[in-house]
């Protein structure tokens, strides 16, 4: 499993393993299809774990953001230094901007 | 690939465009044609050679085409109107263009850089002088001092392998990133999270060149919409370079205002889009409005290039030759075959070989045709004389071309060209009259000259006449006598009085002007032509005006020959100027003189054995040609007739040169040497001879 979904009291965690690059897309796509439906307001997204990421990768959370535009993200990234450098360049520091 | 074959390509196509430009200059400007007709010809002209020049980095070329285009861009937009004034200035840019491209070919011509600056400067005035053309304010504040970046990715670049992640980072090396702001076009449904919806808009700081900055996308160039805008400051200094070539060139490239990508992608949305790649250009800010005309006629070119590459095919005149040259072979061989194979009796052979035969000459006159162009090339040059020397020495001219679709060779169109140029500028200066003066004598003020071309017996007839004074015998008598050309007490006939201006060192014209009179004169004119075995005649009445006339044979490398003999000598003559023969009764003869009766008009004849003096006794039977060379027609006395043949025209040894009455040889089937007629020069020698012994 590349990633886990863990629904807590009224949020949801979403934990990503090593791989969120366009390798994983598309299996991380069909698990994270449920996202936008769950009950819970809020996301957190824990990208620490993460040791790939990329364009394809960001671009699946933006993808998640745009499909659930009610919902509030939240991102937690550990100071993973993969995930900073990606958002340092993009200029999207937090995500929700 | 072999650049200088090439680039001599380029210069070719090049001069053509610059043709083509002029030609249309000159008739919007002497209102045979609206602006609107040509306009797209004349900048499709300008267009293509500052792409080609482009690609074989001419940086001066380019940078001088690419004002000249604007302001015809304008032209075409309709935002400044092709008046009198430019049409003068675009035909002085087409000069300058000119003078530029042959420049490459030969490193001797010197080119006029002052010159060229004040052709800018005057340029400049029409692109920014108008306020039509000014930028929208908007627009100007809207350039960022920074290069500016928006690149919508392509669905596949994901799967393709790329990520815009690495080509960011690299653009964060080259300067200084801001402004970097990412989204997602995202599709309502159907979501794939391998195919890339992603947008990216950055500034970047930077002293990299535009090119460096486009190869950073070069991976993602096909499959993603990329535009780049170019800093505010270079535009600055795009439009602040005005004059000197160079630098605006070397700005140029480096700036690389629009690259070729670019305009691809322009070409994309129009076709999507349906919006004018210009105005598609301003839109995205990629470009400043002046810059965009490149932008709109890539796409034309492109379109318009297409019908004409099926049109014509460029093939190098050397493989022509070489291939005329094989035809020739054939042909001599040919003959071989056929003596041979009338010895044998054959009569199956015989009639094969006849339609092979006939073949060879549908081959033989197909490659000579190959050879043949429209003197229409030829003459619009002379249009373009005829309206500066017009304008320098103050005359109205009329000029009216006839039969510009006239075929010749193309080696013989070349040679013509500095002839006719001399002839037009002598009518012109010398023939018609300043205005005043025509006015005085009760002539239309505008002078005419008339240009044509025709075909006529096999040979080709160009005639410039003019409507000025014409010829005034005495004063060319007393002028050749002066120059020591003539001697006082010899009498001659009004067309040899004409002749006399072809004479070496012979210039009536008081005055030496800057466009004749500077005694490289008309005898070269006969030299060149009689070069190419053609004449000139003279024409002229007092008042009404001269005509040159110049006779040219069709082709210089096989003609179609009537073999005959006189003793042991075979002797051809050109078939198209033979109009019949029959057998010679010495009893027609008139009272010892040489000319016969022919159906109750005068004939004079020559007797070939006596000219060439040929030994032989006079054959009880003897045969008499009759030939014909424009209107003049003569008989030929000869031994025996030997019916048709195809003559591999061999030039005479330079020795022979000079030789009067024979234009050449050629390899008879039985391997003998037959020597060709020159039958205009003949007529003449023998006219001369008899004038001697008439008048001793």
């Amino acid at each position: 499993m590349a990633v886990v979904i863990t629904p807590k009291a009224d949020f949801l965690v979403v934990e990503f393993e090593q791989d969120l690059s366009i390798f994983a897309v598309n299996e991380l796509f069909e698990s994270l299809k449920s996202v936008p439906q769950a009950d819970a307001d809020k996301v957190i997204l824990d990208l620490t774990a993460v040791s790939e990421f990329d364009s394809a990768g960001l671009q699946l959370l933006l993808w998640l953001q745009h499909s659930a535009p009610a919902k509030s993200f939240t991102l937690s990234h550990g100071d993973n230094p993969t995930v900073l450098r990606v958002l340092n360049l993009y200029n999207l520091n937090p995500l929700a901007a | 690939m072999d650049l200088t074959q090439a680039r001599s390509l380029f210069i070719e196509e090049a001069l053509g465009l610059l043709e083509v430009m002029e030609a249309c200059l000159l008739e919007i400007e002497a209102g045979d044609a609206t602006a609107g007709q040509h306009i797209d010809a004349i900048f499709r002209a300008a267009h293509t050679i500052k792409g080609s020049a482009g690609l074989f980095g001419f940086d001066a070329i380019v940078a001088f085409t690419h004002i000249v285009e604007s302001v015809l861009d304008k032209v075409r937009d309709q935002k400044i109107s092709l008046d009198h004034d430019l049409c003068d200035l675009c035909l002085l840019c087409q000069d300058h263009l000119m003078t530029m491209i042959r420049q490459l070919q030969d490193d001797s011509i010197q080119l006029d850089l002052h010159a060229g600056e004040q052709l800018l400067a005057r340029l400049h005035l029409y692109l920014d002088g108008k306020p039509a053309l000014a930028m929208p304010e908007a627009e100007t504040a809207a350039m960022s001092e920074h290069w500016q970046f928006d690149v919508r990715y392509g669905a596949d670049v994901f799967r393709d392998g790329m990520d815009p992640m690495s080509q960011l980072s690299y653009l964060a090396t080259l300067g200084t990133l801001t402004d970097v702001h990412l989204s997602a076009e995202f599709p309502a449904e159907h979501f794939d999270p391998e195919s890339c919806y992603l947008r990216l808009h950055a500034n970047l700081a930077s002293e990299a060149s535009k090119q460096t900055l486009e190869d950073v996308f070069e991976f993602v160039r096909d499959s993603s919409e990329i535009h780049i805008t170019v800093p505010k400051s270079i535009s600055e200094q795009l439009a602040q370079q005005d004059i000197s070539d160079e630098k605006l060139g070397t700005l140029l490239v480096q700036a690389g205002a629009v690259t070729p990508r670019e305009l691809q992608q322009a070409l994309q949305a129009h076709k999507q889009q349906e919006i004018a790649i210009g105005q598609a250009l301003v839109q995205q800010g990629a470009v400043p409005p002046e810059l965009i005309s490149t932008a709109l006629d890539k796409q034309k070119a492109t379109e318009h290039k297409r019908p004409a590459d099926f049109q014509f095919l460029k093939v190098e005149a050397r493989k022509l030759d070489g291939l005329i040259n094989l035809i020739g072979e054939l042909v001599t061989s040919g003959a071989e075959m056929d003596s041979l194979l009338s010895e044998l009796g054959n009569s199956k052979i015989t009639e094969s070989f006849s339609v092979l035969n006939s073949l060879l000459e549908q081959i033989r006159d197909g490659a000579l045709s190959l050879r043949m162009v429209q003197i229409g090339e030829s003459f619009s040059r002379l249009r373009r004389i005829v309206r500066d020397v017009s304008k320098e020495l103050g005359k109205e001219i009329d000029l009216i071309v006839e039969g510009a679709d006239t075929e010749l060779d193309k080696s013989m169109v070349e040679k013509l060209s500095d002839p006719l140029m001399h002839i037009v500028r002598n009518a012109l200066d010398h023939g018609i009259e300043p205005t005043e003066l025509r006015l005085y004598k009760g002539k239309p003020a505008q002078g005419q000259l008339k240009l044509s071309a025709r075909h006529e017996a096999g040979s080709v007839v160009i005639e410039i006449s003019d409507d000025g004074a014409g010829l005034n015998v005495q004063k060319i008598r007393d002028k050749a006598i002066e120059k020591g050309i003539l001697a006082p007490d010899r009498d001659l006939s009004e067309a040899d009085t004409y002749k006399l201006i072809f004479e070496p060192g012979f210039s009536t014209a008081a005055a030496v002007t800057n466009l004749s009179g500077r005694g490289v004169g008309m005898d070269v004119v006969r030299r060149n032509i009689e070069e190419l075995r053609g004449q000139i005649q003279i024409r002229s009445a007092i008042e009404k005006g001269t005509t040159f006339s110049i006779r040219l044979p069709l082709t210089l490398a096989i003609i179609d020959g009537f073999l005959v003999s006189v003793a042991d000598t075979k002797l051809v003559l050109p078939l198209n100027m033979v109009q019949e023969c029959m057998e010679f009764k010495p009893g027609l003869q008139t009272q010892g003189r040489n000319y016969l009766d022919l159906r109750g008009e005068v004939l004079p004849f020559i007797r070939l054995s006596d000219i060439f003096r040929l030994p032989g006794r006079r054959l009880q039977r003897e045969n008499v040609v009759i030939v014909q060379y424009g209107s003049d027609r003569a008989g030929l006395v000869v031994d025996a007739l030997h019916g048709e043949l195809q003559a591999v025209i061999k030039p005479l040894n330079s020795m022979f040169q000079s030789l009067r009455g024979i234009g050449g040889s050629t390899i008879l089937g039985s391997g003998d040497i037959g020597l060709i007629l020159d039958i205009p020069q003949l007529v003449q020698f023998a006219t001369n001879l008899e004038m001697q012994t008439c008048h001793p």
